[in-house]
C-alpha cells in the first residue's frame, strides 16, 4: 500500500534483505560496477552512514519536541477553548511539519518508521476522509459524531479504526490533526476556517466534549509513536542506529538510496504533485486543510537535499568517480520550482491551462525530480547497488 | 526472444535488476528472505517471460503492481495516475473530492483496489474478516422451468453496502462442507462445497432467490489479453467438437456496449465483456454504483427507486480522463516473470499438463498484432495459459446464470497463479474462491474436463506434486 504504510510491503525488503546478508558475508557487490567508478571504502561509507543518522536524529528530535508542544497548545486549548487557544495550537502544528517531513527520506527501506508494525501508517496517513472521523456540518458522522457507533474514545479504538474498511479510513495522526485544528477546506481563498465553539461546552455543534478527547489523544499517540521512532536512531542506545552503522556499506548504501529515490519520484513526484496535478483535486493535496502542502513538498526536498550535500554523500560519490553535475542540477532545478511563488499555495497552483504559472512551475518540478530519479539510479550503479525507487503497489 | 529484448530487460531497473543481482551467488541466508529468486529465472529466459516485454522478474508482494518496463516515461505517468485512482475510495456526492464521489447509493465496495488488493484477488470473507470484499454477488430469481432471470425487487447484482442512511441490499451466509475424495493411488483429498444463503433482505422478500459468486481475479495482462487475435480465439473454438476430442470451447458472443455490434467477450468469469474498458465501467457500476463514460446509469430496481433521487456525483460519477487513466493502468501492468521454467520438476509438470490435457484450454501461448497505438503490446508473444472461451464445466460448479445451466466458464489465465500466496496471502481459486490451492481447482473440474481430470486423479503423487509445482510457477 503506497499512501501511508498500513501494509508494510515485506517481502520487496525480504528479497533485498537477502542481499544484505551476502554482502556481509562475502565480498562481492550486489550490482555490476559502473565502468571506471570505484567502490567507495567501507570506513567511508561508514562515516556518511554516522551523519545520516545524525541528520535523522536530529530531524526526528525537532519533530518530536514540536509534536510536544502541539500537544501542549492542545491540552490547553481543550482546557479552556478560546480562538486564541486554536490559534495556537495551529502554530505550533505548522512549526513542528517541516522537521517530520524531512525525516520521510527515511521511508521506503522498512526503517523504524515504516517497517512492519513501524507507526508510519498512524503517523502520517493520508489522504484523509474527514468523514471517518467527524462530520463536516451539523450532521453528526464519524468516530467523533456517532457514540453509538464508537461509545469509547481511546487509543485501541482509533488504532484499530485507522485504515479500516478503506485506506481513506484515517483516524490517527498529522492529518487527523490537521483537520482537528482546521476543519474541511470548503474555503476557496484559504485554509479551513474551524470554530473554535466546535470544542466548547454549549458550542454550535454537537459532541464537543467527544471532540476535545479525540484531538488530545491524536495528539499524544503522535507524541508517543514519533517517541519511538526517534529513539530507534539515537546516538548512544537507539537500537536501529546501532543496525544501521554495522550493516555492510553495499546494504547501508542501498538503504539511503532507496529513501532517498523513492520519496523523490514515486512519493513527492508522483503521488503528492503528479496526482493532484492530474485530477486538479485539493482533495490531493497533502496537507489541504491547512493549505501548507507546499511547504511540505519543499521540505520533504530539503530532506532529501540534505543527505546529499551535508551528510557526505555528495563527496562519496565523487570519490567513486561518479560526475554529480546532473545530480546537483536536478536539485536545484527542483528548488527553484518549489520556491517560485507561483508553486503556492498549492491547491490554487494545479488549477487551470497547462500554461497558467502555476502548472507550468509544477511541470518543472516534475521534470526536475523525474531528472533527480535517473540520476540518483545512475548513482546507485556507480556505487555498485540496486535500488528500486518505485511504490510498492 | 531476441538479444535487443534481452537486453532492455538487463537493463531495467528496480527488483529486476536486484532479482538479477541476487543470481551472483547469495545464498537465502536470512529467515526472512522469501520469496528468493531462484537461479532459472534470469532476464534472459525467454521461458520466464510471461508477458513479452511487459514482464518484470518481482516475486514480491508488489508483484501484480508493477508497470510494465517497456513504458515510455511519458506514458508512465499516466499508468501512475491511474494506479493513484485505483487505491483511491470513492465518497457519497456531494463530496469535497468532487473528482471521486457518487459512491454507491448501494455498492459491493468503496475502490477498485478494496477487492484487487494489490491488483491481486480476492477472497471469500471468514471469519476473522468477516468485512472483506473481494466475493461479490450475482443476483436473480429463479422460474418455474428453472431459468434464472434478473430479480425484480433487488436487480442482476447483489450489494451487500450502502451509503449511510441507505439500507444495504442484504449479506451473503457462506457455509462449507466437506466432500471427501480419493486419488487413484489411494490417497485421500477433501473439497469443500460452498453453500451461498441470502440474509436481511433490504427491499422486501428474497423468493426463490440465486446466488452466483464471482470472486475478483488479478488484473494483470489484461491489455494483452485484449488484444489476442480474434480470429485466433476463433480458430481455438470448437463448438460442436468437431475434432471429438471432447472439448468444444465456443467465443462468447456479446454485444459491444459502445457500439452496439457483435464482439467477443473477453472479460469475467463468464466473458460477457469485449474489453478493459467496459470491464472497467461494469464494476465502476455494478460494484462502486459509480457511472462512467460507458454506464451512464446505475441499475436499480422499482422497489428502489426513491434511491434515484439522491445525489448523484456528476454525469457520469468518473471523469472520462480519469476513466481512461484506470483503463490505461489495468492494461499497462506488468505480467510477473516465472520463477523456474528450467526445473526439473517444473518441466516434468509442463510435460504432464499437456499429456492430461489441461493445455487443451488453458492454452498457453498467443501473440498480438502489431499496434502502433500501444506500442507496450505491440506485437508481443506471452504465455498466458488461456484461450479465453467458454467450456463446460460439469454441473459440480455450476451456478444457473446463463445458457446451459450456468455450467459454461470462461478458461481463466493461469499466468501470476503462483505468486497469489506472496500478493493476497492466500491460495483461493475458481470462481468462487472454493478450491484452497491448485489441486483442489483441478478436482472440482468437470464437464468438458473431465477426461483431464480424471487422468490428474490416476497420477501418482510425484506426478501431480511436478504438475502443481509447474502451474505455481507459472
Amino acid at each position: 500500500m503506497k499512501l501511508c504504510s498500513l501494509a508494510p510491503a515485506t517481502a520487496l525488503v525480504a528479497l533485498t534483505l537477502s542481499l544484505c546478508a551476502c554482502e556481509g558475508e562475502g565480498e562481492g557487490s550486489s550490482a555490476p560496477q559502473a565502468e571506471g567508478a570505484k567502490a567507495p571504502s567501507a570506513e567511508r561509507v561508514k562515516q556518511v552512514a554516522e551523519a545520516y543518522a545524525t541528520q535523522l536524529e536530529g530531524d526526528y528530535r525537532a519533530a518530536l519536541e514540536g509534536a510536544r508542544q502541539l500537544q501542549e497548545r492542545i491540552n490547553a486549548f481543550c482546557e479552556a477553548p478560546s480562538q486564541e487557544g486554536l490559534e495556537a495550537a495551529r502554530e505550533s502544528w505548522l512549526a513542528a511539519r517541516p522537521a517530520y517531513q524531512r525525516t520521510e527520506v527515511a521511508r521506503f527501506y522498512d526503517g523504524p518508521i515504516d517497517r512492519e508494525g513501524g507507526p508510519e501508517g498512524d503517523v502520517n496517513p493520508w489522504p484523509l476522509d474527514e468523514v471517518y472521523i467527524d462530520g463536516t456540518d451539523e450532521k453528526p458522522a464519524g468516530i467523533v459524531g456517532t457514540p453509538e457507533r464508537y461509545p469509547t474514545i481511546d487509543e485501541a479504538t482509533l488504532r484499530k479504526a485507522n485504515g479500516a474498511g478503506g485506506e481513506e479510513n484515517i483516524s490517527t495522526g498529522w492529518h487527523a490533526i490537521e483537520y482537528m485544528l482546521w476543519g474541511v477546506d470548503d474555503n476557496p481563498d484559504g485554509p479551513g476556517r474551524r470554530d473554535w465553539r466546535d470544542f466548547q461546552d454549549g458550542g454550535p455543534r454537537p459532541n464537543p466534549a467527544r471532540r476535545r478527547d479525540y484531538l488530545r489523544l491524536v495528539a499524544s499517540m503522535l507524541v508517543a509513536d514519533l517517541e519511538g521512532v526517534h529513539a530507534e536512531w539515537k546516538p548512544e542506545d537507539g537500537a536501529y542506529r546501532k543496525e544501521f552503522l554495522a550493516a555492510a556499506p553495499g546494504e547501508v548504501l542501498r538503504r539511503i538510496l532507496t529513501g532517498m529515490g523513492t520519496l523523490a519520484k514515486g512519493e513527492l513526484r508522483g503521488e503528492r504533485i503528479l496526482t493532484p496535478f492530474t485530477s486538479k483535486e485539493q482533495e490531493d493535496e497533502h496537507s489541504c486543510f491547512s493549505d501548507t502542502t507546499h511547504i511540505d513538498h519543499r521540505q520533504n526536498l530539503a530532506g532529501i537535499a540534505k543527505v546529499w550535500r551535508e551528510a557526505g554523500l555528495r563527496e562519496l560519490s565523487l570519490e567513486a568517480g561518479f560526475d554529480p553535475k546532473g545530480l546537483d542540477e536536478a536539485l536545484s532545478e527542483v528548488e527553484a520550482a518549489m520556491d517560485d511563488p507561483a508553486f503556492k499555495p498549492f491547491d490554487k497552483a494545479i488549477l487551470g491551462a497547462d500554461d497558467a504559472p502555476g502548472r507550468k512551475t509544477i511541470s518543472k518540478a516534475l521534470t526536475g525530480l523525474a531528472r533527480f530519479d535517473a540520476e540518483l539510479t545512475r548513482l546507485a550503479e556507480a556505487l555498485g547497488v540496486n535500488i528500486v525507487t518505485t511504490l510498492p503497489g | 526472444m531476441n538479444r535487443s529484448n534481452r537486453a532492455r530487460l538487463a537493463g531495467g531497473r528496480g527488483l529486476l535488476a536486484l532479482a538479477a543481482s541476487a543470481l551472483l551467488g547469495c545464498p537465502p541466508a536470512t529467515p526472512a528472505a522469501q520469496p528468493t529468486p531462484t537461479p532459472d529465472a534470469t532476464p534472459a529466459s525467454t521461458r520466464a517471460r510471461s508477458g513479452g516485454d511487459t514482464t518484470v522478474i518481482n516475486a514480491s508482494p508488489a508483484a501484480f503492481a508493477q508497470p510494465a518496463p517497456n513504458m515510455s516515461a511519458a506514458r508512465s505517468d499516466d499508468h501512475f495516475v491511474g494506479n493513484s485512482l485505483f487505491n483511491k475510495n470513492w465518497i457519497v456526492a456531494p463530496g469535497t473530492a468532487k473528482s471521486r464521489d457518487g459512491l454507491g447509493p448501494l455498492f459491493n465496495a468503496r475502490s477498485c483496489s478494496a477487492c484487487h488488493f494489490k491488483d491481486g484477488r480476492g477472497r471469500a470473507p471468514t471469519p476473522e474478516e468477516p468485512d472483506l470484499a473481494g466475493l461479490l454477488f450475482k443476483i436473480g430469481l429463479a422460474g418455474d422451468d428453472g431459468s434464472i432471470s434478473s430479480h425484480p425487487l433487488y436487480g442482476s447484482q447483489f450489494q451487500d453496502r450502502a451509503i449511510e442512511g441507505v439500507a444495504p441490499e442484504g449479506r451473503v451466509q457462506i457455509t462449507y462442507q466437506e466432500v471427501a475424495g480419493t486419488y487413484a493411488d489411494g490417497s485421500a483429498f477433501s473439497l469443500r462445497a460452498p453453500t451461498y444463503r441470502a440474509t436481511e433482505p433490504g427491499y422486501g422478500p428474497f423468493g426463490e432467490v440465486r446466488l452466483a459468486p464471482r470472486v475478483a481475479p488479478q488484473v494483470f495482462g489484461v491489455g494483452l489479453l485484449e488484444r489476442i487475435p480474434a480470429e485466433r480465439l476463433r480458430a481455438l473454438a470448437d463448438p460442436e467438437d468437431a475434432d471429438g476430442d471432447g472439448i468444444s470451447g465456443r467465443v462468447s458472443e456479446v454485444t459491444h456496449p459502445v457500439t452496439g455490434q457483435p464482439a467477443i467477450g473477453r472479460f469475467g468469469w463468464k466473458a460477457e465483456q469485449p474489453g478493459v474498458a467496459t470491464q472497467t465501467a461494469a464494476a465502476f457500476n455494478g460494484d462502486l454504483g459509480i457511472t462512467s463514460p460507458i454506464f451512464a446509469e446505475v441499475e436499480l430496481t422499482p422497489a428502489q427507486a426513491e434511491l434515484a433521487k439522491l445525489p448523484d456525483g456528476g454525469a457520469p460519477e468518473v471523469e472520462p480522463k480519469l476513466f481512461d487513466a484506470i483503463v490505461f493502468y489495468a492494461r499497462t501492468l506488468a505480467v510477473p516473470a516465472r520463477r523456474q521454467p528450467e526445473g526439473a520438476q517444473v518441466l516434468a509438470g509442463e510435460r504432464l499438463f499437456a499429456e492430461v490435457g489441461c493445455a487443451a484450454c488453458h492454452t498457453p501461448t498467443h501473440t498480438t498484432n502489431p499496434d502502433e497505438a500501444f506500442p507496450e503490446l505491440s506485437a508481443q508473444t506471452f504465455a498466458p495459459y488461456t484461450d479465453l472461451l467458454l467450456h463446460d464445466l460439469g454441473p459440480e460448479l455450476a451456478d444457473g446464470f446463463g445458457p446451459a445451466e450456468g455450467r459454461e466458464w470462461r478458461t481463466p489465465p493461469l499466468w501470476g497463479i503462483g505468486l497469489i500466496k506472496v500478493v493476497n496471502g492466500h491460495q483461493e481459486l475458481l470462481h468462487d474462491g472454493r478450491a484452497r490451492g491448485v489441486a483442489e481447482a483441478i478436482l472440482w473440474h468437470g464437464g468438458e474436463a473431465e477426461a483431464a481430470r480424471e487422468a490428474f486423479r490416476e497420477l501418482d503423487a510425484e506426478a501431480r506434486a511436478a504438475l502443481i509445482a509447474f502451474v505455481e510457477d507459472l
